[in-house]
């Protein structure tokens, strides 16, 4: 509904303006240019779906093994979270250089990109759900003379699983920008991803295909959340206590 | 001493070596006779300088049911994490079977706390929650799923064990709660307002269950509430606690008989206890 409300508008601006297609092309020739070149948008789409996805799961395995390592010890905690913070400020664009010169151009260097960009979510909600824990289960474990590693897996691990899968769900989302941006520096191989496709079709001033290109990156951030948030909440279903 | 080694050099299991403690904790023959938790002068201070606790004494005898009355942030709390051996006095002396409480959880006496919420793991069902504490305990598994089926039966949840604790009402999962905390056949239960939640029908008769539990088990109950009827109805012996810092000040005997059930609570010498002890709350909150 919404969708059909913000086509009419686009359409009309275009009219009323007289904007040219370069400008601002009209939502039925950014249709007719995506239709057009289809298979060359699904593949980028697919190639840049896997490089998030690559980036996701990177992110997902490591910054729970970091917000791990951060919950054994404050003095890990206290001296590595300023690197974190690091990854979340710095800007991609400053960094993305560096990486291509350390990783080449190609799907390495894109799915690191996502990587540290869809890092710092799961670091701190995982770190978070660690740590706060009902003080009367810690004291249970420890009547049982609970070992750190007993208490981790039994208790603080699936503990964390409702701050991980918001994590999750904030990650997801960054792990898309992250690929798009990445293939805007590195994605210059056999294989082009959105994020490559985009800027090359508006350097040529292809305006109709460049937006259609957008439009496919939005649906896959879409696409991505969705998967994410379903399967999360799936999980989450044991996780909820009643409330009696 | 020397058992051990043999133990170690035939390599027998380890349990084996571990059940061989130094001369010292060999078991007093006379042990049974000797008050099970022994709290002499003793003194909590926690960071920040909130003494909790003052010359707080106490004697139980194994096997004792002993209900703690007090008014709210006397310390009630704190002396049952502290017999549980979860945290150290600043001053004084606390024992269980003559040895620290944390030592004695350890070697002779395995002790278990209720909570006021039930703290049951939301992601394990009910058999899994009660098996938990074998889990940590390092039983062998299907010890551990016998013994926390019969946990399950005896608090009568036994049609419930595969259900999660978001299926269950709030007296079920106290009846969950009570199950884990049984199944380690402990011989101390530190109960902490374990049915404060709970409406009065629930409350009653988890009461009357708990009592009948610990008629057959005999285990050294402190059992720590708010409501003075079920203090009296349940225990053997209740203790009113001063303001903080907590100490002793009332210590009556329930001269009750042991077959106690719903008439009981009508009766006159019910009224006259429970008055009682209401009076002793009433003056060491005064
Ligand atoms: N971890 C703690 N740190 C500091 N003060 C505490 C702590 N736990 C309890 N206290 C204080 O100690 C006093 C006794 O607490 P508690 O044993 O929980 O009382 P009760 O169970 O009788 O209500 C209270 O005044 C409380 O504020
Ligand atoms: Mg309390």
């Amino acid at each position: 509904m919404l969708l059909v409300l913000v086509v009419i508008a686009w359409h009309s601006v275009v009219v009323a303006f007289g904007l040219k297609p370069y400008q601002l092309p009209l939502p039925s020739r950014v249709v007719k240019a995506g239709w057009e070149r289809h298979w060359e948008l699904a593949d980028a789409t697919a190639m840049t779906s896997l490089a998030a996805t690559g980036g996701f799961l990177l992110s997902l395995s490591v910054g729970t093994l970091i917000g791990i390592a951060f919950s054994q010890s404050r003095a890990i905690a206290r001296s590595v979270y300023p690197y974190a913070i690091f990854l979340q400020t710095v800007p991609i664009v400053a960094i993305a250089p560096i990486i291509i010169n350390w990783f080449g151009t190609g799907l390495q260097s894109v799915i690191v990109v996502a990587f540290i960009i869809s890092l710092f979510p799961i670091i701190t909600n995982i770190y978070a759900g660690l740590t706060t824990i009902d003080p009367n289960l810690l004291e249970l474990f420890q009547l049982h003379n609970a070992s750190r590693w007993q208490t981790l897996t039994k208790l603080q691990l699936p503990g964390a699983v409702p701050n991980l899968v918001t994590g999750a769900k904030v990650s997801a989302g960054l792990s898309v920008i992250g690929a798009i941006v990445g293939e805007f520096f590195a994605g210059a191989t056999d294989l082009y991803g959105l994020g490559y496709l985009i800027p090359q079709a508006l350097g040529q001033l292809k305006m109709d295909y460049g937006f259609a290109a957008v439009i496919c990156s939005a649906l896959l951030g879409l696409v991505v959340f969705g998967t994410v948030s379903i399967v999360g909440e799936r999980l989450l279903r044991r996780w909820r206590i009643g409330n009696h | 001493m020397g058992v051990c080694n043999i133990g170690k050099i035939r390599g027998l299991p380890y349990t084996w070596g571990k059940a061989c403690l130094p001369p010292q904790h060999v078991e007093n023959p006379l042990a049974p006779l000797a008050p099970q938790l022994v709290a002499d002068q003793l003194r909590l201070d926690y960071p920040g300088g909130v003494t909790a606790l003052r010359d707080l004494t106490l004697r139980v005898p194994a096997g004792q049911f002993v209900s703690v009355l007090g008014p709210s942030g006397c310390g009630k709390s704190t002396l049952l994490r502290l017999m549980g051996g979860l945290i150290n006095s600043s001053e004084g002396i606390l024992t269980v079977d003559g040895q620290p409480p944390s030592m004695a959880r350890q070697r002779s006496a395995k002790m278990s706390f209720v909570f006021q919420d039930a703290t049951l793991l939301p992601w394990r069902t009910v058999i899994g929650n009660v098996r938990l504490p074998l889990e940590l305990l390092r039983q062998p598994a299907a010890e551990q799923q016998v013994k926390a089926i019969n946990a399950t039966e005896l608090v009568g949840l036994a049609e419930f064990a595969t259900r999660y604790p978001r299926e269950l009402s709030g007296g079920m999962r106290m009846r969950a709660s009570l199950a884990r905390a049984l199944v380690t056949q402990p011989k101390v239960l530190l109960l902490d307002e374990p049915f404060g939640a709970l409406d009065d029908i629930t409350r009653s008769q988890l009461n009357e269950d708990l009592l009948n539990l610990w008629q057959r088990n005999g285990w050294t109950a402190v059992f720590v509430t708010h409501n003075i009827a079920e203090a009296v109805f349940l225990s053997q012996r209740v203790i009113v606690m001063s303001p903080r810092p907590g100490r002793v000040v009332a210590d009556i005997p329930v001269s009750l008989p042991s077959t106690r059930n719903a008439a009981l609570r009508a009766s006159a010498d019910f009224a006259r206890l429970a008055g009682e002890v209401s009076e002793q709350l009433r003056k060491a909150c005064a």
